[in-house]
């Protein structure tokens, strides 16, 4: 029990996601932009992802504290950092976790007409992603009990969890309409490896002053955990791991429970400069309903205390009696009932906006016979990320601007204003090496000195290999 | 195209610089001394009776009133391994005109008492409320003694009165009883 809760604290510590890809947003010379917006801006005939290697992502946010707050070598005891963390936090802090790799990517250009107005791209990853509100309540319970905390309302839907394993297949179309309008959308399977979720909690105990006796304690408990993928692998009786790896990989592969979605976006060029674009992701659900596993702790319970001696309740009782009713009341109250029950989840919709200025003509010295416009050699603009969480939604805003150092060499520097921080500069690069694409993100740079001070850190990385028509 | 290569040499270049520097001035050993301290308050007894209620249906004063109750929780293995002291709060009210004595037997699972004590509340002619409060602390020996116990056996004497009266249907008065017990917990996996 203190291990459990030992090793879930530290687990909390340690990671927690985020999703915001602001430096990935419209980065269009990186073909992964695409899956952010289905409606983004194409600049390649056709691309093909390395495997495996085509788009790796790692993102953790934690808000409310940081590893070197609990964790720093300052000679503080280790108990007064971890108590005055606990304390200052809030219920609607979070630890969130989001880890994405591309297991195949791909895209390419086509159409009737003499420049391919359509395109259309395909890929399968996966996903990780863990998120937990810092559940406030049942730590002050565990850290003081309920002695100094008479008549305060302990809530206990501050338990607020989630974690889950999936695999997703899409399918995108994007059409260029003309010069100012380009749609997308992309479909979506989920293919659910593994689900666990507490997140539809109620309930409250409280101590309050007594009428009969000293205290009165007062129990309505509504808790609710769901699994689905857990139980055949908790309850097999096989210790083969190859097994558990076959039906693992069984389950990537549409084995799991599937779910579908949609993603839809579009670009605006509002003047040839001005460009707005947005895109919505993942609304869809995954439909629950093989190796599901549900727990449920409901009951209400009203306790002063016993009355052995003059029992007042039915007649006849005894007081053995009295006091197994008494006992089963408390058992029924922890009673926990499991039931199967089939359950549907809506995917957390995330939603992008980005407005930007394009300026600065490369200054060509070279005649331009082709007559080819040459493209704006910077970008400036905002960002806008929102993403649907439990209690409220994760919002992020950035500012960014974008170079072209080379035809085939991009930079985009950001600032982002978010909930773990005010201070996140972030820089990422896309270079294209004959066709051999290679691009990095990273968010929270000022951090990266001491990473245990970072509330959130995002990573992004990937290969490509990207062919251009205009470019032979 | 050589302008790229030390541009990108320049900009891993940094980037290492950073990256080799990650994590510092961090010591997560730290959580091997991980320990937090709640006091819990529980309920346990509680009754409020008229006079009446010591005599039984032939209208005979009944001098003695006990019983058991079995409490699994003292010697829980959690409660054995964190529970540093324990105190128990009493209180009587009395306001009828004879003496009680309250006596708590803390009982192992071989019902040898390991523990007991006894509160006197005295008798209250007038019939005013005479209030009396004891407070039991399980420390040292008493909390080991505490932590063996599966039973509490309470008896509840009436002494005889002074003037040899008996208590009947309509002897005045009242006797309460409240308790509570407070559990102090230190939690210290590494323990």
């Amino acid at each position: 029990m203190k291990k459990i809760s030992l090793l879930l604290f530290l687990s909390m510590c340690f990671v927690g996601f985020a999703q915001n890809k602001q430096l990935l947003y419209g980065f269009s010379e990186i073909p992964q932009s695409l899956q952010l917006n289905p409606g983004g801006q194409i600049t390649n005939d056709w691309y093909i992802g390395i495997p495996f290697l085509s788009h790796i992502h790692a993102n953790f946010g934690m808000t409310g504290l940081s590893i070197y707050d609990v964790f720093a070598d300052d000679g503080t005891d280790f108990n007064t950092k971890l108590k005055s963390t606990i304390y200052a936090m809030k219920e609607t802090d979070y630890f969130a976790l989001n880890e994405q790799y591309d297991l195949f990517s791909g895209g390419f250009a086509f159409g009737n007409g003499f420049i391919k107005n359509k395109y259309l791209s395909f890929g399968m990853y996966q996903e990780t992603n863990a998120f937990i509100y810092f559940p406030k309540d049942y730590a002050i319970l565990a850290y003081e009990g309920n002695h100094d905390n008479i008549n305060r309302i302990f809530d206990l839907s501050d338990l607020n969890v989630s974690a889950e394993l999936l695999t997703v297949f899409h399918l995108g179309y994007n059409k260029k309409v003309n010069n100012k309008f380009t749609y997308g959308v992309r479909g979506k399977i989920y293919s659910s490896i593994l689900d666990v979720k507490s997140i539809n909690n109620k309930g409250t105990f409280v101590t309050t002053e007594g009428e009969s006796n000293f205290l009165n304690h007062d129990f309505i408990l509504d808790l609710e955990l769901q699994t689905a993928g857990l139980k055949s692998f908790l309850d097999d009786e096989n210790s083969d791991i190859s097994q558990d790896m076959k039906t693992l990989i069984s389950r990537a592969f549409f084995g799991g429970n599937l779910g579908v979605g949609v993603d839809i976006g579009f670009t605006y060029k509002l003047t040839e400069q001005w460009t707005l674009e947005a895109s919505i992701q993942d609304i869809g659900f995954i439909s629950y309903k093989k190796d599901v596993e549900n727990f449920n702790l409901d009951g209400n319970l009203t306790y002063e205390g016993i009355n052995p001696l003059f029992q007042e309740s039915e007649e006849g009782q005894t007081a053995e009696e009295y006091w197994d009713a008494v006992a089963t009341d408390f058992e029924d109250l922890f009673q926990v009932d499991t039931t199967y029950t089939k359950y549907k989840t809506a995917r957390p919709i995330k939603f992008n906006a980005a407005l930007q200025y394009a300026f600065g003509k490369k200054n060509n010295q070279e005649c331009n016979c082709l007559q080819v416009e040459e493209d704006y050699q910077n970008r400036v603009g905002a960002h806008l990320f929102l993403m649907q969480r439990p209690k409220k939604p994760q919002t992020a805003l950035t500012a960014f601007y974008y170079r072209n150092l080379f035809s085939n060499f991009g930079v985009k520097a950001s600032y982002t204003l978010d909930s773990y921080s005010y201070t996140n500069l972030g820089l990422a690069l896309s270079a294209n090496i004959s066709g051999l694409h290679f691009y990095v993100a990273a968010d929270n740079l000022l951090k990266y000195q001491n990473l245990a001070k970072a509330q959130s850190v995002s990573l992004q990385l990937g290969f490509n290999y990207i062919f251009k028509n205009n470019e032979k | 195209m050589l302008k790229i290569r030390v541009k990108t040499l320049c900009f891993f270049c940094v980037v290492g610089v950073f990256l080799s520097n990650c994590v510092s001035d961090v010591d997560f050993t730290q959580a091997e001394d991980f320990a937090i301290s709640p006091t819990l308050d529980t309920s346990i007894i509680y009754f409020e009776e008229p006079a009446s209620s010591f005599i039984d249906e032939n209208g005979v004063e009944q001098t003695i009133v006990r019983d058991s109750v079995t409490i699994e929780v003292f010697n829980d293995p959690f409660t054995v391994d964190n529970l540093i002291k324990a105190t128990f709060l009493f209180e009587v009210t009395n306001s009828i005109n004879r003496a009680y004595q309250a006596q708590i037997a803390f009982l192992d699972d071989v019902d040898v008492v390991q523990h007991s004590f006894t509160i006197s509340v005295d008798t209250s002619p007038t019939n005013q409320e005479i209030l009396v409060e004891h407070l039991e602390v399980f420390e040292n020996e008493s909390l080991q003694a505490l932590k063996q116990t599966t039973k509490l056996l309470i008896t509840l004497t009436l002494l005889p009165s002074a003037d040899g009266s008996v208590l009947d249907e309509n002897t005045l008065g009242m006797l309460k009883f409240k308790s509570k017990a407070t559990f102090y917990l230190l939690i210290d996996p590494s323990t």
